[in-house]
C-alpha cells in the first residue's frame, strides 16, 4: 500500500510539476503577449494599403490625364496625328473662305437675276431686325435709345453736303428723306435720289409739290390728296427703281391734314401707305426771319431727342443751318447711346401724331 | 541512536521503529550494562576495519536479519493516511494548474485568433488594393493597349475628316466655278452696281442691328 502510494505520489507529482509548469508557461506567455508587435504589423500592412490606394488615386488621374492629351489635340497623337492636323486646319480655312465665297456669288448671282426683289427681301429683313430692336427699346431692354432723323422737302441744292456729312459719320448713320420733287428744284436732284438710296438712307414721300391750303393742292381733295401722293410716288419709283412707302403730311397731318382732309387716311391706306408725323421738331422751316441759328437747333435737338426712347426729329435739308448742327448733335447724341437708323413702313412709329 | 539505525532509517516509520529497538536495547541494556559495554566496543572495533560499502551490505544483511528475525517484530501500520492527503494535495494542484492553464490558454487562444483575423483582414485589404492599382497603372498592358486604340481611332476620325473637308472643297470649287461664270453675265446688266450698292446696305445694316440686339 505505502510503495503503491508512494509510486502514485510520483506519478501525481510529476504531473502536478508538468500541469503547474504549463499553467505558469501560460500565465507567462498571456502576461508577456506580443501586444505592440502585433499592432506595429497590423498597422504597417494598412499604412501599405493607405500608401497603395493613394498610388492607385495618383494612377487613375495619370491614365486619365494621359487620355485627356491624347484627345487634346491631334498633334499629340504622333507624326501621323501632326500631318493631319496641319492637313486639316489648312483644308477647314480653305473651305470656309470657299463657303463665303459661294454664298457671296450665289448673292449676286440670285441679286442678278431679280435685282429688285432681291433688294427688297434684304430690306425686309433689315426692316424686321430694327422692329425687334425698337420693341426691346419701348420694354427697357436695352440700353440703346434710337433716332430717326428726318429731312424733308429735298432734295435740294444742299442734299449732296448733307450726304457727304453723313457719309464722314460713320457707315451705320442713316436718316430719312421725305422727298418733294417741286418743293425745291436742283440739277443734281435725281442723282441724289439715288445717293440717299446706295448710301443706304430711306427715301419716302411727301407729295409732289408739297403745298399747303394756301397756295396749292395737296388738301383741296381727297383726288387731289391722292395725285400729289401717287406723283410722287412714280416719280421716285422712275428715279431709284423702288416706291416709297411712308407718307409725311405737309405742315403735318397734326397740324393741317387732320382738320384738313378727313379722309386723307382712308386714301393713304387705300393706297399701301403708312404715315408718320414726329416728336421732335429743330423748327428750322418758316420765314427765313424766324429761322433758328445752328446753335439753337442743336440746343433743341440735344434736349428733345433724349426725352423720347424712339426719337423721330423733323429737319429740313434745304437749311444750311441745320447741317451745321446736324453735324454737332449727331456724334454728341451717339455717344449718349442713341443709334441714327432709317424709317420703314414695319417700324412701331407709324401713325405717330405730331408732338412739337 | 546508532549510526546504523540512523543509516537506515530514510522515512519516519522506520525511524520510530528504529527508535523503538534502540530504546528496547535500552532496556536491556540498563538491565545488563556489561553487554552494552562488550557490544559497543565490538561495534567500534569492527567499524574501523570495514568499510562502508560493508557497513552497508551488512545494513542489508541486518535488515534482512531483522526480517527474518522474529524477535524483532515490525511494528505494524495503519493506512497511509499521509500519503493518502499527499496524494489529494497533488491532484488537487493538477486540477488548479490545469484549469489556471487551460483559461490562460483559451485567453492566449483567442489572442492569437484575434490577432490572425485581424491581420488576415489588413492582408487582403493590401491585397485588393494592390490588383486595384496593377488594374489603374497607367503602364499596365490593358491601359496602354486603351490608349493605342483610342489613338488609332482618333486618327481615323482625322482622316475621315480630312477626306470629308477634301471632298467639300472640291464641290465647293465647282459650285464657284459654276457661280462665278453666271456673275460674267450679271455684272454686265444695267444697274446692276446701282442694286448691288443698296442691297449691300440693307445687309450691312440688318447685321449692325443684330449686334445692337445681341449686346455687342
Amino acid at each position: 500500500m505505502r510503495t503503491f502510494f508512494r509510486v502514485i505520489n510520483s506519478i501525481f507529482f510529476t504531473v502536478a510539476l508538468i500541469a503547474a509548469a504549463f499553467c505558469g508557461y501560460m500565465v507567462y506567455s498571456v502576461m508577456h503577449y506580443p501586444q505592440a508587435e502585433h499592432d506595429a504589423e497590423i498597422a504597417d500592412i494598412k499604412s501599405q494599403t493607405e500608401k497603395t490606394k493613394t498610388d492607385t488615386t495618383a494612377a487613375l488621374e495619370e491614365g486619365e490625364e494621359r487620355l485627356a492629351f491624347l484627345q487634346a489635340d491631334l498633334r499629340n497623337l504622333g507624326d501621323e496625328g501632326v500631318e493631319l492636323a496641319d492637313r486639316g486646319e489648312s483644308l477647314q480655312t480653305e473651305v470656309e473662305a470657299k463657303q463665303l465665297r459661294l454664298a457671296e456669288l450665289e448673292a449676286n448671282v440670285a441679286l442678278g437675276e431679280d435685282m429688285p426683289g432681291s433688294v427688297e427681301k434684304a430690306r425686309k429683313a433689315y426692316a424686321d431686325k430694327i422692329r425687334e430692336l425698337e420693341e426691346k427699346v419701348q420694354n427697357g431692354e436695352t440700353s440703346v435709345r434710337i433716332c430717326y432723323w428726318t429731312l424733308d422737302d429735298g432734295p435740294t441744292y444742299i442734299t449732296k453736303n448733307f450726304l457727304d456729312a453723313l457719309d464722314e459719320m460713320g457707315e451705320h448713320v442713316h436718316v430719312t428723306f421725305f422727298t418733294a420733287n417741286e418743293a425745291n428744284n436742283s440739277p443734281d436732284e435725281e442723282e441724289m435720289l439715288r445717293r440717299e438710296m446706295t448710301s443706304g438712307h430711306s427715301v419716302q414721300n411727301h407729295s409732289y409739290v408739297h403745298s399747303t391750303l394756301a397756295s396749292g393742292s395737296v388738301y383741296r381733295s381727297t383726288e387731289s390728296f391722292r395725285e400729289q401722293v401717287q406723283q410722287q410716288d412714280d416719280w421716285v419709283y422712275s428715279v431709284t427703281g423702288f416706291h416709297p412707302t411712308i407718307f409725311r403730311f405737309p405742315g403735318g397731318y397734326h397740324s393741317w391734314g387732320k382738320d384738313l382732309l378727313p379722309g386723307a387716311l382712308d386714301v393713304l391706306e387705300e393706297m399701301g401707305y403708312k404715315w408718320i408725323d414726329w416728336n421732335c421738331n429743330l423748327y428750322d422751316a418758316g420765314a427765313e426771319e424766324n429761322l433758328p441759328t445752328s446753335s439753337l437747333e442743336v440746343t433743341r435737338a440735344l434736349t428733345q431727342i433724349p426725352e423720347e426712347p424712339i426719337a423721330v426729329m423733323l429737319g429740313h435739308d434745304w437749311n444750311m443751318n441745320t447741317l451745321v448742327a446736324m453735324k454737332t448733335a449727331i456724334p454728341r447724341l451717339m455717344k449718349q447711346g442713341y443709334v441714327f437708323l432709317p424709317l420703314f413702313p414695319e417700324s412701331v412709329t407709324m401713325g405717330m401724331n405730331a408732338k412739337r | 541512536m546508532s549510526l546504523f539505525k540512523k543509516r537506515k532509517a530514510f522515512d519516519e516509520e522506520e525511524y520510530v521503529e528504529a527508535a523503538e529497538d534502540e530504546r528496547d536495547e535500552d532496556e536491556i541494556d540498563e538491565q545488563d550494562p556489561e553487554r552494552e559495554e562488550g557490544e559497543s566496543e565490538e561495534r567500534e572495533t569492527e567499524n574501523v576495519r570495514k568499510t562502508e560499502s560493508e557497513v552497508d551490505d551488512e545494513d542489508e544483511d541486518d535488515e534482512d536479519e531483522e526480517d527474518e528475525k522474529p524477535r524483532r517484530k515490525k511494528k505494524k501500520k495503519g493506512f497511509p493516511v499521509g500519503s493518502l492527503i499527499f496524494m489529494f494535495l497533488l491532484v488537487g494542484v493538477i486540477l488548479a494548474a490545469g484549469y489556471f492553464g487551460m483559461e490562460y490558454y483559451e485567453q492566449l487562444h483567442a489572442l492569437n485568433e484575434q490577432y490572425d483575423a485581424a491581420r488576415e483582414e489588413a492582408s487582403a485589404e493590401l491585397a485588393a488594393a494592390q490588383a486595384e492599382y496593377a488594374e489603374a497603372d497607367p503602364d499596365a498592358p490593358s491601359n496602354v493597349a486603351v490608349r493605342e486604340e483610342l489613338t488609332e481611332k482618333l486618327l481615323a476620325e482625322a482622316r475621315e475628316k480630312v477626306e470629308a473637308l477634301e471632298s467639300e472643297e472640291a464641290e465647293l470649287d465647282a459650285s464657284i466655278s459654276e457661280n462665278e461664270e453666271a456673275m460674267h453675265e450679271i455684272e454686265g446688266k444695267e444697274g446692276f452696281d446701282y442694286y448691288k450698292a443698296i442691297y449691300d446696305e440693307y445687309v450691312e445694316g440688318r447685321e449692325y442691328v443684330e449686334d445692337l440686339l445681341s449686346g455687342d
